[in-house]
């Protein structure tokens, strides 16, 4: 009993895991205009992206992959007996049904789950998919792994400007942030699939100590962290310190999640 | 006396000038039209600029010029009909050499014949009632043997008031809102104009009582608008008159078609502005085009009332950025603070215009505090009161405020906030006095932490800096920065720049509050 484990391009990967032959990534495109069109993670850097947006009149758009795509994916992964794919949030893309679509595409086995996730959130339940694979857990054993870490896990980050968020109207209640006569730094939180506001704070300290207060628990009971930064590394060091850990897993956000949160926006993800 | 219309338009433009708000404040119907007054105003106003400084050789060419300068200047439905009036006086009284009892009363009917005959369908309780009865009036006393000029046009002056009040018996739209007609109190008061001319009297000021500002909801629902508002010149005009007439008649409502030797003025409500321009151009060069969108203005007045929420924020604020700032974070404000407190019952209306079932009061000032604290007794609405006693604290405190949250969670998070803030004011002492052990010289500035002085300065940056060093010694890591009317940009960049030197680390958010009295407020996180 093989299984295989398929998913798209906003979750962050750890190091190695995309050099795996059992781990395919689908990558989402984005477009600059009508003209321009990307795809995620591959034609351009993080770092060139970023310096795209920083420098760009033009709002990126993203796109889910066609069903084509997965289906080109799942077919590739024939020597697997099983095929697990994991997709960022049913609510802030199309991308779980073009995977369900696919699924029905191919004449294998394919277990699509929403991670209900991104990024750090769905590179964390990945990670815990591929451990229990890695430990010779059967289908069954993964499957139910996954899901109780999409069920469990925690995601909080810090956008440094409200712009993007308002921008992308993909934001469910983080909608509600907007228009405030004062600049806030909310910290947001993703919770049953979509983005919530979890507290409104004023000035970059005061949002990372929230950040801080509601993450310690989880470091005290040992739960390892799942970092995430779009352009801002020097803030992770400063959390990571801030909460008197090791940087060990630390992903650069892609163009998709990216063009929504904006430049500055970091957070973690944990169990 | 001798017949210079120039004077008269003068002394009716000093008449609808001091009236003119009054007029505007009976305006009914939904924009763009404007204002009544205003729009009365501005075509008596361009009509004394285009002849003022000019001689003229003879009446009848003093005449021509105003009657033209009128038509040319005339702005919105009430301008046009009153250009008409003007135009209709002036082709009379050019016949006549001086300005006497008749010369009046053939001027006014003149007036009443340009004024009908320039509308379609001339509707009664309007400005052309007052004109008509004026006339009539001065026509009876003139028939009746009275031959002196200030008489007689004192009574039409009088009965043009009569026919003021008379209007929403003839006219229902009128009657709902409990208003009189705004454009035939505009003819009355260039009547009052008229008369304070020929007396050679200071213009009296009637008392207010032909009716009181108009229930616009009432009117609103009623009436609704329709297409665009589109006026234009036509200048130079080449063609057959009346076939260009009954098409701009076809093509609209509320049509006025005012046609001069070589100028004809259109003016009407369309849903397709651009056909009718193209078709007016085909007869001379288009000048003066002014197209307004009615539905959309009338949609911009609907959706600037706030949409109903089920929890909303009343703020007492000074300042217009302050008012800005609370209103785009969504909330009433009531205009009110230091010096200047709103009453419980001012609280309470703005209470209810948020239409909300529950409502967060932020008093913003020591002394609203107990106010806002009574308005829970005098309204259905439940009213919770979060006692901020600065604008800078209430500010701060909206950062809470979510309008579709849990009330009593968010009010306890607005309250949390609160207690949170440490408060920082600047203002100036009024006269000598001593607090404490200070001295507190007449016009030093003073600064306050949370009520408490703390600082008397020469300047108001050295007291910004004392509050600021304070707060930064205690801790605050995030300031957020008032400024005040009374505070120049040079000085707010020196408190900034000195708070900048206190403590590198500290994060300054500065908004333009324009509040009086207090040069600077800040609060501390």
């Amino acid at each position: 009993m093989t299984t295989a484990v398929v998913t798209d391009s906003t979750t962050s990967l750890a190091p190695g895991v995309l050099e795996r032959p059992d781990v395919r990534m689908v990558p989402l495109t984005f477009h600059f205009g009508s003209e321009e069109t990307y795809t995620d993670k591959v034609d351009m850097s993080n770092a060139e992206f970023y310096e795209r947006l920083r420098d760009s009149d033009v709002f990126p758009t993203t796109a889910q992959p066609a069903p084509g795509t997965f289906a080109e994916a799942y077919e590739a992964l024939s020597d697997y007996d099983d095929i697990l794919v994991l997709t960022l949030s049913a609510e802030f893309s199309g991308t779980y049904g073009s995977a369900l679509q696919a699924a029905e595409m191919v004449d294998r086995p394919v277990h699509v789950l929403d991670t209900r996730s991104a990024e750090m959130g769905s590179g964390m339940i990945l990670l815990e998919a591929l451990r229990c694979i890695d430990d010779g857990g059967d289908f069954d054993e993964v499957r139910q792994v996954t899901e109780r870490a999409i069920a469990g896990a925690n995601v909080l980050f810090a956008v440094g400007t409200l712009e993007y968020l308002a921008r992308s109207g993909r934001i469910g209640r983080a909608q509600r942030l907007v228009g405030t006569a004062l600049d806030i730094r909310p910290v947001l939180k993703v919770t049953g699939g979509e983005v919530a506001p979890f507290k409104r704070t004023r000035g970059r300290k005061r949002q990372m100590a929230a950040i801080v207060d509601e993450v310690r628990p989880a470091v005290e009971a040992g739960h390892p962290l799942y970092f995430g930064h779009i352009a801002a590394p020097e803030l992770i060091s400063e959390l990571a310190e801030n909460l008197g850990v090791e940087e060990k897993l630390v992903a650069e956000i892609g163009g998709v999640v990216g063009s929504h949160v904006g430049l500055g926006a970091y957070g973690v993800a944990h169990l | 006396m001798a017949l210079e219309p120039n004077v008269v338009v003068a002394a009716a433009h000093a008449a609808v000038k001091a009236q003119v708000s009054r007029i505007n404040d009976l305006n009914v119907y939904p924009v763009p039209d404007g204002d009544t007054g205003t729009n009365m105003l501005l075509t008596l106003e361009s009509t004394l600029e285009e002849t003022a400084d000019k001689t003229y050789a003879s009446p009848e060419e003093a005449s021509k010029a105003v009657a033209r300068a009128a038509l040319m200047g005339a702005r919105g439905n009430s301008g046009v009909i009153l250009s008409q009036m003007i135009r209709g006086a002036c082709e009379v009284l050019a016949g006549h050499p001086s300005l006497d009892a008749e010369a009046a009363v053939a001027g006014l009917e003149g007036a009443r014949e340009r004024a009908y005959s320039s509308v379609r369908e001339p509707v009664e309780g309007t400005m052309l009632t007052v004109i008509k009865d004026s006339a009539l009036a001065a026509r009876e006393a003139l028939d009746g043997g009275d031959k002196d000029l200030t008489s007689v046009v004192g009574k039409a002056r009088k009965a043009a008031h009569t026919s003021v009040r008379r209007t929403p018996e003839l006219l229902a739209v009128l009657r709902e809102a409990g208003v009189v007609d705004a454009g035939g109190l505009g003819v009355a008061v260039v009547l009052d104009g008229l008369y304070a001319c020929v007396t050679g009297q200071e213009i009296e000021v009637p008392d207010a009582d032909e009716g009181g500002a108009p229930d616009l909801e009432a009117i609103h629902a009623r009436d609704e608008a329709w297409g665009y508002c589109t006026e234009f010149l036509v200048d130079g005009f080449e063609g057959e008159a009346a076939e260009f007439e009954e098409h701009i008649y076809a093509s609209g409502r509320s049509v006025f078609v005012v046609a001069d030797d070589e100028v004809v003025k259109v003016h009407l409500h369309t849903q397709d502005p651009g056909a009718a321009l193209s078709y007016a151009g085909g007869f001379g060069r288009l000048a003066g085009v002014k197209v307004d969108d009615m539905e959309a203005q009338v949609r911009s007045r609907d959706t600037g009332t706030l949409p109903s929420v089920s929890f909303g924020v009343v703020a007492a604020s000074r300042g217009a950025g302050n008012h800005d700032l609370f209103e785009r974070a969504g909330a009433v404000v009531v205009e009110g603070g230091q010096g200047e407190n709103p009453s419980a019952a001012d609280l309470a209306r703005a209470v209810e215009d948020t239409g909300a079932s529950s409502v967060v009061l932020l008093p913003n000032n020591k002394n609203i505090v107990p106010t806002a604290e009574q308005v829970g007794e005098l309204v259905e609405v439940r009213v919770h009161v979060v006692p901020t006693t600065s604008i800078a604290a209430g500010l701060a405190v909206m950062v809470g405020y979510d309008a579709e949250g849990e009330p009593d969670e968010v009010v306890e998070e607005m309250a949390e906030i609160l207690a949170s803030l440490r408060v920082a004011e600047v203002t100036r002492s009024v006269r000598d006095a001593r607090v404490g052990e200070r001295e507190v010289p007449e016009g030093s500035y003073i600064g306050f932490l949370d009520g408490e002085l703390i600082a008397v300065e020469e300047t108001v940056d050295r007291a910004a800096l004392v509050l600021a060093g304070k707060l930064a010694n205690e801790g605050a890591d995030f300031l957020t920065v008032l400024k005040g009317e009374d505070l120049t940009d040079e000085q707010l960049e020196g408190v900034l720049g000195g708070i900048g030197d206190l403590d590198a680390d500290l994060e300054v958010e500065v908004r333009d509050g324009g509040q009086p009295l207090y040069p600077l407020q800040m609060v501390a996180e």
